[in-house]
């Protein structure tokens, strides 16, 4: 549901979706493309390799971060259509909101923790 | 006295609330899947992000994520997870098509919700094979 008495807001995470979407949507054809051409070496010598160029470490965490937000999005808008008592509604979104906060905080640790 | 609102006038259309026999339209199929798929997403995020972490911290914990995801009930999340995955996309690049106003018609819109379904679907039997 579009809260109407602020369209500036409803119109930005409607198009903060649809942006991190299509960021998405980039990263996983660049994923499948870089399995295809440059596989990684089997055991964990060859998978933490492959994670080792900043470049593919900060793509990763972008995406990461990107489907973060969208799910943010996402799961309001789904809170918003079932629950209409504005009070637990309310205490979802936070709890929901710390879970996705930990999530964002966990996925750089594990990108940036690789020596 | 009484309510100042003129009454509602009566309705006795039929109603059909038997799961069984209503006929869902695939474009609605696709849509409710599309919900479904993003909410168990959200819900598998920090399997996923605990697997990638044990994945890449250390040899050890590597050899550990190794036997865990081994298991067969581990296979059957990761073909949920593939196909959660796959289709929550496809839907979604149509989703964005049908913004852009492209594939409105009712024929194309049923159309392009069963590429969506089949493509998917495909690509997740692909998944499997690989995995088993
Ligand atoms: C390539 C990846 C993805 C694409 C193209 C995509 C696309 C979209 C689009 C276009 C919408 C908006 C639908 C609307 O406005 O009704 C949406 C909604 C949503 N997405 Fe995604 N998405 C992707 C990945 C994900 C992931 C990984 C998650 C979860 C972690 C997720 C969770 C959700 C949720 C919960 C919604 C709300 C569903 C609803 O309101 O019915 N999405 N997605
Ligand atoms: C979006 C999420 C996921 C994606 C895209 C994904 C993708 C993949 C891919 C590409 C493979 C390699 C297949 C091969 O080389 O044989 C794989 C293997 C596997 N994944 Fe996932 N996976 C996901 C989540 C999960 C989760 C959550 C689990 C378990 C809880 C899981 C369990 C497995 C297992 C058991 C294997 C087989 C490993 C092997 O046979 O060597 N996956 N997955």
């Amino acid at each position: 549901m579009v809260d109407r008495k602020k369209p500036a807001h409803g119109f930005s995470d409607w198009a903060w979706q649809r942006a991190t979407a299509i960021t998405m949507v980039i990263y996983s054809l660049l994923l499948v493309v870089r399995f295809l051409v440059d596989a990684p070496n089997a055991g964990f010598d060859g998978w933490h390799a492959w994670f080792a160029p900043l470049s593919f470490r900060a793509i990763t965490l972008l995406f990461l971060w990107a489907l973060i937000y969208h799910a943010w999005l996402g799961v309001k808008e789904i809170l918003m259509d079932y629950v209409h008592n504005i009070g637990i509604r309310a205490k979802l979104q936070s709890v929901f909101g710390l879970v996705l906060v930990g999530d964002a905080v966990w996925a750089a640790y594990i990108l940036w923790s690789l020596a | 006295m009484g309510s100042p609102y003129p009454k509602a006038p009566k309705r006795n259309r039929p109603k059909n609330l038997n799961l069984l026999t209503i006929r869902l339209p695939i474009p609605a199929l696709v849509s409710i899947m599309h919900r479904v798929s993003g909410a168990f997403l959200f819900i598998l995020l920090p399997v996923l992000l605990w697997v990638l972490h044990q994945s890449l911290a250390n040899t050890a914990s590597y050899q550990m994520a190794q036997v865990v995801l081994h298991h067969p009930i581990a296979k059957l999340i990761c073909l949920a997870v593939t196909w959660a995955y796959l289709h929550h996309a496809c839907a979604g690049i149509r989703h964005l098509a049908l913004d852009a106003h492209y594939g409105l018609r009712l024929n194309y819109a049923r159309a392009t919700s069963r590429a969506v379904l089949i493509i998917s679907g495909l690509l997740t039997l692909r998944m499997g094979i690989w995995l088993w």
